[in-house]
């Protein structure tokens, strides 16, 4: 697990990539983009992208980072072992649920 | 435990997460309804977002259901989620070109295909009225035997007011009649299409006609029955998301 900073414009994940890790936003933020939708997550959640990580699957939504961003970059069982079973574990998944319902134009 | 019949009513919010261990649990959106089975969980989006149920929730069958959490069901919600994510996906179309784009009308050209349909009908004759009411009157009152007149007036109809929802109703209830009585799956089709074509914004109608056109090249063994399948997907998503 580890502190990282990104400047405005970085692109932190891709879709299509598949990495280990999952991201927890502690400052700034990110804009994702999962299909033709948008949206900004911020630190207020504190908020979390890249959880397809932890059913070793690519990711399926883009985020840049917009302003400076700094995160917590997890391995996914440093994810499952520490954050599940809390309220950002929690927040996470609600969050993940919402983008994809709003891609779908579900809400 | 085992259950038949509604779980979860509308209105209500999902306090209880369940997951299908067997059976069938219908949601229904908006009218449309999606059939979810082992595996899936009931309600997901109102469980995690805290959300009012649009509609009952019913099993299908005696199914049977068990209560889990988040916690423990943690991956498995992210690979539903996922599945939805790669419907949405799998089934990409670009809905701002859909129309002209996605239709494929085969090798040809769509003025072309439009121009031979245009030919088609005109060999029947019938004159439609200019009063618009008059007009539905006509065309609801003509029987199988003149199915050719009604197709031209009907044809006549979408052209004449296209913003119409009933010349939507029109196309489709026709084209079942022309595919039954007629078995003419060309003319049949190409109705069904213009329900695209004028009325892409009415969502009910057009996965309607779109659920059809799939059955007719099924049937007739066109392999592009794949791509209105997929059609129909997407439809039901938007559908089941737009009460």
């Amino acid at each position: 697990m580890e502190a990282l900073e990104f400047e405005d414009g970085y692109k932190i994940i891709e879709k299509g990539k598949q990495e280990p890790y999952v991201y927890i936003i502690k400052s700034g933020k990110v804009k994702v983009s999962l299909g033709t939708y948008e949206t900004l997550l911020s630190e207020e959640l504190p908020d979390v992208f890249g959880l397809e990580a932890l059913i070793d699957d690519p990711y399926t939504e883009t985020c840049i980072a917009v302003g400076t961003v700094k995160v917590i970059r997890c391995e996914k069982n440093e994810f499952k072992d520490i954050y599940v079973k809390t309220e950002v574990g929690k927040e996470a998944l609600k969050s993940f649920m919402k983008r994809t319902a709003k891609a779908l134009g579900w809400i | 435990m085992r259950i038949e019949g509604v779980i979860f009513k509308k209105g209500e919010i999902p306090k209880t997460l369940f997951k299908i261990v067997s059976g069938t649990v219908r949601e229904t959106r908006n009218n449309t309804y999606h059939d979810l089975t082992k595996g899936e969980y009931v309600a997901l989006l109102e469980y995690l977002l805290g959300l009012p149920l649009e509609d009952d929730i019913i099993a299908l069958e005696e199914t049977e259901l068990v209560e889990t959490d988040i916690e423990s069901d943690y991956e498995n919600i992210i690979r539903n989620i996922l599945a939805l994510r790669k419907i949405m996906y799998q089934t990409s179309v670009d809905f701002e070109n859909l129309v002209l784009d996605d239709f494929n009308f085969e090798t040809e050209n769509i003025d072309e295909y439009l121009n031979q349909i245009e030919s088609l009908l005109t060999l029947s004759g019938g004159e439609l009225p200019e009063d618009k009411e008059k007009a539905i009157e006509l065309i609801e009152s003509l029987e199988e035997d003149k199915l050719f007149t009604k197709v031209n007036l009907v044809k006549k109809f979408v052209e004449r007011f296209p913003e119409e929802q009933i010349g939507a109703k029109f196309l489709i209830e026709t084209a079942a009649k022309v595919y039954i009585v007629l078995n003419d799956r060309y003319v049949a089709k190409a109705l069904l299409k213009k329900v695209l074509l004028y009325y892409p914004h009415l969502l009910d109608y057009s996965y309607e006609a779109v659920k059809t056109l799939e059955s007719i090249y099924k049937e007739e063994g066109n392999i592009i029955y794949r791509r209105y399948g997929k059609m129909a997907k997407v439809l039901e998503v938007m559908l089941r998301g737009s009460a």
